[in-house]
Formats: C-alpha cells, structure tokens, sequence
C-alpha cells in the first residue's frame, strides 16, 4: 500500500476508530492517542510487506486490541468523574448540550453493561458493523455474535427503561 | 436527571454517538504525526527493479550518505541563533520531534527540552558576546513562545485529568527558569559590556513569575480538595520528588572528577534544599496536611531541577568552557581553543568543515558532553 493510499484511509477512519476507542475507554484524550497508536501500528505491520485484506476490519481490530491492554493498565474511570470532567462530543454537533445530554445518557447505558455485551453494542450501533463483521473481528461465529448482541440490546433496555438508583 | 428511554430515545442516543469526532485540530496534528512516522518507517516491499537498482549501492557510499546527513542534522542541533543551520534545527528538526512524540506527555516533555535549549542558547550568546540587537529581539520571541507553548501544554494536561504529569513538568519549567535567570544575573553582573541583556533577564524573570503563579494556582486546587484526593496528590509528589533528587545526585556524581567542584558544590547544596523540603513535606503529609505538603514538595522538584540546571553548567576540568567561566577572555583565545581542541575530533572537524565553515567556530565539547550525560540520566 503505498503512503497516499494509506493517508486516504486515516482520512476515511479516523474518526470511526477515534469514536471507537472513546466510547471504549470513556476519555478523550486517552481515545485520541489509542486511535493514532492504531494508524502507526497498522503502518509498521504494513510496510513489513504483510496483506491486509480489508483494512477497515484490520484497524478496528487493532484498536480493540489497544483498548483491551489499555484497560488492563489503567484504573476504569468512574462515571461521576466522567461527568464532573465533562463530555466534549466534537465539532460538527450543533445543539452541543442535547448531544452532551444524549451521549452522557449512552455513556451511562454502557457503564452498566459487562464488557462483552458493551463491546459488541459500540461495534454494532455506534461502528454499525454487521454481525459477520464483528464475528471476524472477535474470531466467533455469527451466530454467536448475534445470541450475544440480542442479550445486550435486551440489558440496554432493560436499564434504558429503569434508571440507575 | 436521568430520564427514562425508550426504543426511539436509544435510537437517538446512538444517532448522536456517531457523531462524535476528532477536532479539526486533533485531526490535522494526528494526520501530520502519522505522516511523519510512516516518512520514518517507509515500505520495504518495493518493486523489484527498484530492489535490483539500491542492492548494488556498495556499503560505504550508503554509509557515506548516511554520516553526511546525520552530520548535517548534528551540525545543525548545535546551531546557535544567527548560524546557517539555526532554521534548520528550530523549524524542521525539533517540529518533527514534537510531531512524532506519540503520547501527551511525551510531547510535553520534549517541549520541556525545546525550552531548555532556548535558554541554553540564550546563554552561549551571551557569553561568547554575539547578542546583537537583532538576535536579542528574536531569541525573546522564541523563549517567549516556547514558555508559552508550555504553559499551555500544562493546562491541557490538567483539564485531561493529567495533574501528576501536569505537577511534573510545572516544577521542571520552573526549575529550569530559576537556574537560567539565576545564570544570566551572573553574566549580567560579570560583564557589564557584554551588551545589554537585562531585558532579557526581565522576561525569563516574568516568564518564570507567570509559571510560578500558574503553579500556585494548582496548588491552591489541591488545597482544596476532599481528603483522599488530596492524599493521594500529596503522596504523588513525594515518590516524584525522591525520583526526582535520585536522578539529580546519581547525575551530580557522574560529573565529579571531570568538571569543576565549585559548580557541582553549588548544585549538591540545591540539591540538599531539595532534600531538606522532602523531609519537610513528609512529615506535613504526617501530620495528614496534605495541601501545605504537596505545595512544599512541588517546591522540592522546583530546586532538584535548579539543581541539575547547575550542574549542567559546570565548566570540565582543564578545558574551556564559553560559558559563565571563562567570559572575560578575549574571543580569538577561545577561539584558538577551539579549533585545536577540533582538530583532535575527526568527525566533529568533517561537520564543521563540510556545513559549517563560513560560521562561527563549531561549540565546545563541553555542551556535547553536556547533553550526552542529560541523555544518560534521563536514561
């Protein structure tokens, strides 16, 4: 892959990855430096002269794997510090304190998810992969993946619906 | 304030998910970051006609290429303000440096470096004479900006949750300040016709207010916060202040022997300040005051790093130095010091004579040294 080409793919995910990692690991700035750690590390795989066949999935997996060494480093921040640090959602939203209510209220949603179930919900509705996307992604099958995400979307409602006490 | 959700308000919540982003300015350093990495680990799957073209290229003449541009890259890091390489050093290689730090801290702590060198340059100037009008007015901007690059750097680091690498590189700045106005007092009062450099000395000293303040602000905060925050904030700073003295007297002992006692003294009694506020602010963390702690032991990395500032400037033993100590020789002596002292050193004479030959003589050993044995301690 030469270097334009692999520029253009940080144009077209950058975000994706970053918005990946955040919603991962619930910090900005933290989010903003796996995602470049995922460009770079993706970069010195590739100039070994290693095929990747679809560079999408291969980021995403990269990333997950960043996110899961980071949360295996760092202490998990606690909700009220999150929201006592304030949540800055980025640029192109226009009623910045809705979206910062909405996406609190996500943030909430998946603090009381198990990791598994919050990993595939950020795949699957903030990434929108497919299940067999994601199914490659975590190495299972999809029908295992599509069990797991009707789980999770069962307990997002189920605390959708009944607020944390 | 949690509201109850619904199927719809889910869908919502995760409509506005999607819409989170980088900044435009995230995305343009990380853009520039990554092109800079990839310009530095470039793909070894080339075609083979290009293969067959760079296998011939015989060993030394790749070799030849490699020392003429590292040479060039050195040469151009020991510039001093007013020098051919100068814009070289300020405009490509330290930007890239900073770009191609990977994490905050690290980019933090380079900026540190760039602040140091700034001061350090300052200094050389001013002992070798060559602080013209011009070079005063620019070297000013460029301390100035760089202060300022840190102490926004600084606040970064705090509102992302970062106050222990915040307090950090707080103290080292403005240790760094203090030792440097501290050495341009010096030469302002040896040599009154060495050109006006009070100026100068005003803004490091504003400078180094205005870092003070920020940090007092800090430790204000930490004053202020509930118990178990400001124990942990406390006991923080005491493992990073006993790191800090650690470092700086494994430093001061490397030196003993090479360079002169009478600087590295002055640095070993800074260093015992140091010492001194560490005991003073574990027994205030003791006696469970934890803001009046952390305070005395910010203070503690402030003059471990007044204390490694010291050192660094001490003069080598039976050598020249441009710096504070031999100031009041004429020029042309240290001139001719330098060149014989130059001709024993056959790369450093290839550097100066391929990129530096219509310059002024190349820098002393010392500074090399110097920044050889910072390498090594930070190591």
């Amino acid at each position: 892959m030469l270097d334009e080409q692999f520029l253009e793919a940080y144009d077209a995910y950058a975000d994706a990855i970053f918005r990946h990692c955040y919603f991962r690991v619930y910090d900005r700035e933290r989010a903003r430096d796996l995602a470049q750690e995922t460009f770079t590390k993706t970069w010195e795989y590739l100039v070994t002269g290693k095929k990747v066949e679809n560079l999408r999935a291969f980021l995403y997996r990269v990333a997950n794997n960043l996110v899961i060494d980071e949360s295996r480093k760092r202490r998990p921040v606690s909700l009220d510090e999150l929201q006592e640090q304030g949540f800055d959602p980025g640029e192109r939203i226009d009623d910045a304190l809705h979206a910062r209510l909405d996406a609190n209220a996500l943030l909430e949603l998946l603090d009381r998810l198990s990791p598994d179930h919050r990993q595939v919900i950020v795949y699957r509705f903030v990434d929108q992969l497919g299940p067999k996307e994601i199914a490659a992604l975590l190495d299972e099958s999809e029908n295992v993946i599509s069990v797991r995400l009707n789980r999770a979307i069962k307990q997002l409602r189920k605390y959708a619906s009944r607020p944390q006490q | 304030m949690h509201p109850d959700h619904n199927n719809n308000d889910l869908d919502r919540i995760f409509e506005t998910a999607r819409t989170v982003q980088l900044s435009s300015g995230d995305r343009a350093a990380q853009r520039l970051r990554l092109a800079a990495f990839m310009r530095q680990h470039q793909y070894q799957s080339r075609p083979a006609v290009w293969r067959m073209l760079l296998r011939p290229i015989p060993a030394f003449a790749l070799a030849g290429v490699l020392v003429f541009m590292s040479s060039v890259a050195y040469a151009a890091e020991q510039s001093l303000p007013g020098e051919k390489l100068y814009g070289l050093k300020v405009n490509v290689i330290e930007p890239v440096s900073v770009a191609l730090s990977l994490t905050s801290e690290a980019k933090v702590s380079r900026q540190t470096d760039i602040l140091e060198q700034r001061l350090r340059e300052t200094e050389l100037l001013v002992a070798q004479g060559k602080l013209t009008p011009q070079l005063k007015a620019s070297v000013e901007a460029r301390v100035s900006a760089s202060a300022e690059t840190l102490q926004r750097e600084i606040e970064e680091l705090e509102n992302a949750g970062k106050h222990d690498a915040a307090a950090d590189v707080q103290a080292s700045v403005e240790g760094t300040l203090e030792a440097h106005s501290e050495a341009l007092r010096d030469n302002d009062d040896d040599d009154q016709e060495r050109g006006d450099i009070k100026d100068l000395l005003k803004q490091v000293e504003r400078k180094k207010e205005h870092a003070r303040e920020h940090g007092s602000k800090s430790e204000e905060r930490i004053q202020q916060q509930e118990r178990p925050q400001a124990e942990a904030a406390a006991r923080g700073r005491l493992k990073a202040a006993q790191n800090k003295v650690k470092e700086v007297q494994r430093y001061i002992n490397q030196r003993r022997g090479k360079y002169q006692p009478v600087q590295l003294d002055k640095a070993q009694d800074r260093l015992g300040q140091a010492s001194q506020s560490i005991q003073r602010g574990s027994s205030l963390i003791d006696q469970q005051k934890f803001g009046d702690a952390f305070q005395v032991l910010q203070t503690a990395l402030r003059q471990a790093q007044e204390a490694k500032q010291l050192a660094t400037r001490a003069p080598k033993l039976n050598a020249k130095s441009r710096t504070n100590v031999n100031l009041n020789r004429p020029a042309e002596d240290r001139r001719e010091d330098d060149d014989r002292e130059d001709r024993n050193l056959n790369v450093r004479v290839n550097v100066n004579v391929s990129v530096n030959s219509q310059s002024e003589p190349p820098e002393d050993e010392d500074e090399d040294e110097r920044r050889n044995d910072n390498r090594n301690s930070d190591d």
